[in-house]
């Protein structure tokens, strides 16, 4: 992407100059999506909001190392992940020096579709391999290139896809899907 | 897949995506004042004046210049964040590191993170300071601390000329460790003075205690002699002297204390370490305020109390806590555990001013008043109400001059722990801090009282650092001598246009003379109205008068600390310093409108031994809190809300406080609405569950009946979890860790809960009592 032509960039240079406004925006922007994002990788709402919120704060620090190379969104996503990865780091020690955390998976969350199918994907996605998780979430989920995943998660593009479709496959076989044909078309368009 | 997520996604609840952006905003604005404060200009301005006096410094080469001023320029830029110059690791020629400590002529001393170089300064008086290089690593370094000390900006810069030392010699400086320095060359000055020996012999005998390691903590007799050596170019600057006196020193080693050698470490009083609240701590003493009921409005819809922005309580329970026992019940004040949280409200902004106040906004925006409630995690049915003040900020370079009185106790009992050790190093800390406007005088007491510096310019801060290491422990403890010989002395020296302080510095211990307070609270009561504050540090453990030194510093205007170590004196010394010294409004009092119809009782939790009465809110003559600049001011309140209360007002925060420039009254208030309540405490704010947590700490340890049933645990796990979303958990971790340790004495000891059955209250938190 033309960093130039990047209206993302000229946003974030607001709001790295404090700009109240800008960061309307690009909160405003992001939440949403970044939010189920969480959601799906952490499977809890609770924990999901608390990662939100750092997520922002950390992005308030450290907007000006956002130099346009890809959307903002992305770069907003890779901050999200890297949050949860070490929120789920403190969990895991915490979990091992006291009791086991009472909040189970998911407890509140109500959203629309079958609860059914919902805690089987919520469930599906614990099983994955964190790699493959991120990979998946950020492109089936998020929509992002190869290319933006693998500099969010620190992979080469080729890695990044190969964690990407093995993620995907991993998700299928645990929900029981057969290929389902939008997943088809979309595995076209990848190849092209 | 993409439909399968869209799915199944998760949306934002209006209210979580406001909780979200206001913690972003909250951010923000936080941020925004950064910006705007003194801070961004000023380390800029240093940064910039650092480069010309390298230019400066290095014209005469113009290839140095060039070099220099590339290798220089990032650790002087770094020195403004983390307070550290080592030119020794950026630039292969230099030797040293930049010693902050000393304020010398020709540097101005700023604040604990800018340095400001006055690019008059000239070069040539400071070069002439510079000894011959010496050849020997160990000798040079003594011998340039000794004589470095005036000029140490100069001295990092004109050592560039130097060889390199050894390898193993060059030391880094961290931080504000160079204080380690300027004390150990006070003290090294001391003792060659005393004992006329000459600077050579001092570094070859193993005697001289030079290093923060050997001066608080470490025996050093015995030590072999290569130790000493090897050591001694690192003198000042060793790892930590926060460290020092956290740890139990093994014994008390320095050439004043030297008579005394004990070897128990401490709890060192009598009674050794006999556990808990019993001999060991031999004679503290405290005074129970009872604690607050709930209230209905209909009988009295006012709260009112006087501001408290001390942290003391908190650092004592600490102190206790790190010795394994649990602090008395009457040592706990809930307030001022819920203080000494760091809350980072935004503070005041003149933009802010038309929204939500009331009354009569001031136009200078004294305070920026935060009111934020949620249910309450540990009271069933029940709403946590925080009302948080924040004071305005005002620049180190807006300080007014300070026109200091240290009154320091050198009783005996100062000679314990360590105490006057401790003692020295935080005034040095506070030296560190002050530049050529202020002035200092010192009194000290013991058996009697006597004047060992009459007030005296920062100019001749080597004068004030002599006499400040000269104080020995010795007799009886005069407090009351000393107090007034401090207050004739700041009377004499008032000056209208700074801020003139006592700096009383005890373990509270008064045996002869006043032993209690009220026989000078009528001299300082005169004197703070006239304009000198107190400031009480206390230290000690063992036998401390938290009542008498709490007391003395609410009569005299001023604020009470209670140092447990360095660290603790260098949040007071160092980063809280303006707000130490400068007072922005006087006799601070809140007042809570509760509106009844909403609220059905309430509970201020704390505050007790500041309760004001409701009709003297506005009796000017009635004297109340002070509060410095920058500082917060916390207060819970539980509140038990009318179930048809979901709109309109609750409750409405009145402060009323005097201007400390021009006398004027003025009043704030803001008002807390139904809707504004949130609805999980989970959304609050982390700081905001931090503080209930901390209450709850502080309300069982003080056996309040409202948290008779209350669990240590459960605080603990509030506060972890709040130290999680927090930007800088390192607070909130000791909490969690100190809550921690209470549960485990708690489990072991299992003291008596709530015991005194006649104040069983006439309504509990779970009572419905709907009218």
């Amino acid at each position: 992407m033309d960093s130039e032509a990047n209206p993302d960039l000229e946003l974030a240079r607001r709001a790295a100059a404090g700009d109240e406004a800008a960061w309307r925006a690009i909160y405003v922007a992001t939440r949403e999506r970044l939010f189920s994002l969480l959601a799906y990788q952490l499977g809890n709402r609770e924990e999901a909001m608390d990662v939100l919120q750092d997520t922002y704060v950390s992005a308030i620090r450290g907007i000006g190392s956002y130099r346009g190379e890809g959307s903002l969104e992305a770069w907003m996503a890779g901050i999200a992940i890297h949050q949860a990865q070490s929120w789920k780091r403190r969990f895991l020690k915490k979990r091992k020096q006291t009791d086991p955390l009472p909040e189970a998976l998911d407890t509140a969350a109500p959203p629309g579709g079958d609860p059914e199918a919902r805690r089987r994907l919520a469930a599906a996605l614990t099983q994955l391999s964190d790699r493959q998780r991120h990979a998946v979430l950020l492109h089936e989920w998020m929509g992002y290139s190869f290319a933006e995943i693998g500099s969010i998660l620190g992979t080469s593009e080729a890695t990044a896809r190969v964690h990407a479709f093995r993620g995907r496959d991993a998700l299928r076989a645990l929900l029981g899907d057969s290929p389902a044909p939008d997943a088809a078309a979309s595995l076209m368009e990848q190849r092209s | 897949m993409k439909e399968l997520f869209e799915r199944h996604r998760d949306h934002l609840t209006p209210e979580e995506d406001q909780a979200i952006w206001g913690r972003v905003e909250q951010k923000l604005s936080h941020r925004r004042s950064f910006w705007q404060s003194w801070r961004f200009p000023v380390s800029m301005a240093a940064t910039a004046s650092a480069f010309l006096l390298v230019f400066t410094l290095t014209r005469g080469s113009h290839e140095l210049a060039t070099v220099n001023v590339r290798t220089i320029e990032p650790p002087v830029s770094r020195m403004t964040r983390d307070h550290s110059i080592d030119l020794g690791q950026e630039s292969p020629q230099t030797t040293g590191r930049m010693d902050k400590a000393p304020a010398p002529a020709g540097t101005l001393k700023r604040a604990p993170n800018q340095v400001l170089i006055e690019p008059s300064t000239p070069q040539s008086s400071q070069t002439g300071t510079q000894p011959a290089p010496s050849k020997v690593d160990g000798k040079q370094s003594i011998a340039e601390r000794q004589t470095n000390q005036a000029a140490p900006m100069a001295d990092s810069f004109t050592r560039l000329e130097m060889p390199p030392p050894e390898a193993g010699s060059s030391v880094q400086s961290k931080g504000a460790e160079t204080n380690g320095r300027s004390f150990d060359q006070a003290v090294q000055r001391a003792k060659s003075k005393d004992e006329g020996t000459s600077l050579e012999t001092l570094s070859e005998s193993p005697a001289p205690s030079t290093s923060d390691r050997h001066f608080m903590g470490t025996q050093r007799q015995g030590k072999p002699r290569e130790n000493i050596i090897e050591r001694l170019p690192v003198a000042g600057l060793s790892r930590s002297h926060e460290g020092a006196i956290q740890q139990p020193p093994q014994t008390v080693v320095n050439g004043d204390l030297e008579k005394r050698k004990d070897t128990s470490g401490w709890p060192n009083s009598v009674g050794g370490t006999t556990p808990v609240n019993g001999q060991a701590f031999d004679a503290m003493f405290f005074q129970h305020y009872g604690v607050n009921p709930f209230i209905d409005p209909e009988d009295d819809k006012f709260a009112t109390f006087a501001v408290d922005v001390d942290n003391a309580s908190y650092t004592l329970t600490r102190s206790y806590l790190e010795r394994g026992a649990l602090p008395p019940a009457e040592a706990v004040r809930v307030e001022e555990f819920v203080n000494s949280m760091r809350h980072d409200y935004a503070p005041p902004r003149n933009a802010d001013l038309s929204a939500d106040r009331e009354w009569a906004p001031s136009e200078h925006g004294t305070f920026a008043i935060h009111l934020e409630a949620a249910p309450s995690p540990f009271g069933p049915g029940l709403v946590l109400f925080r009302v948080g003040l924040k004071g305005k900020e005002i620049a180190v370079s807006e300080r007014k001059p300070a026109n200091l009185t240290f009154v320091v106790d050198v009783s005996g009992s100062m000679q314990r722990e360590n105490r006057l050790e401790l003692v020295k190093r935080s005034l040095f800390y506070l030296l560190d801090q002050m530049n050529n406007r202020d002035r200092v005088a010192l009194v000290v007491y013991g058996t009697n009282a006597r004047v060992v510096l009459s007030p005296t310019s920062l100019r001749y801060r080597r004068t004030i650092e002599d006499a400040i290491v000269s104080l020995q422990p010795e007799g009886s403890t005069n407090a009351e001598a000393g107090l007034r010989e401090g207050y004739a002395i700041a009377n004499e020296s008032f000056d209208q246009r700074a801020n003139n302080r006592i700096i009383l510095c005890t373990d509270g211990v008064a045996n002869v003379g006043l032993t209690d307070a009220d026989n000078i609270l009528d001299t300082i009561g005169r004197s703070a109205r006239r304009g000198i504050a107190l400031t009480a540090i206390g230290v000690g453990m063992g036998n401390y008068n938290d009542v008498l030194i709490e007391k003395l510093a609410d009569k005299g205007d001023g604020n009470y600390y209670y140092v447990d170590d360095l660290g603790e004196a260098k949040k007071v010394f160092v980063e809280n310093l303006t707000g130490t010294l400068q007072t922005i409004a006087k006799d601070t009092k809140i007042q809570v409108e509760f509106v009844s119809d909403a609220v059905r009782r309430y509970r201020l939790l704390g505050y007790e031994n500041r309760d004001v009465a409701d009709r003297d809110f506005r009796n000017n003559a009635v004297d109340a809190g002070e509060v410095g600049a920058g500082h917060e001011v916390t207060a819970l309140f539980e509140m038990k809300l009318d179930r048809r209360a979901t709109r309109g007002p609750v409750a409405t925060v009145r402060i009323r406080y005097q201007d400390p420039e021009t006398g004027r009254f003025t009043e704030e208030a803001r008002t807390l609405r139904a809707e504004d309540i949130l609805s999980r405490v989970q959304n609050a704010d982390p700081t905001f569950k931090m503080d209930a947590a901390v209450a709850e700490f502080a309300e069982i340890l003080r056996h309040s009946y409202w948290a008779k049933d209350g669990k240590l645990g459960d605080a603990r796990e509030l506060a972890r979890n709040a130290s999680r979303s927090m930007d800088s958990p390192k607070d909130a971790e000791e909490v969690v860790s100190l809550i921690g340790k209470a549960e485990q004495l708690w489990s072991r000891t299992q003291p008596e809960r709530w015991q005194d059955d006649d104040v069983r209250p006439q309504w509990e938190p779970g009572q419905d009592n709907e009218k």
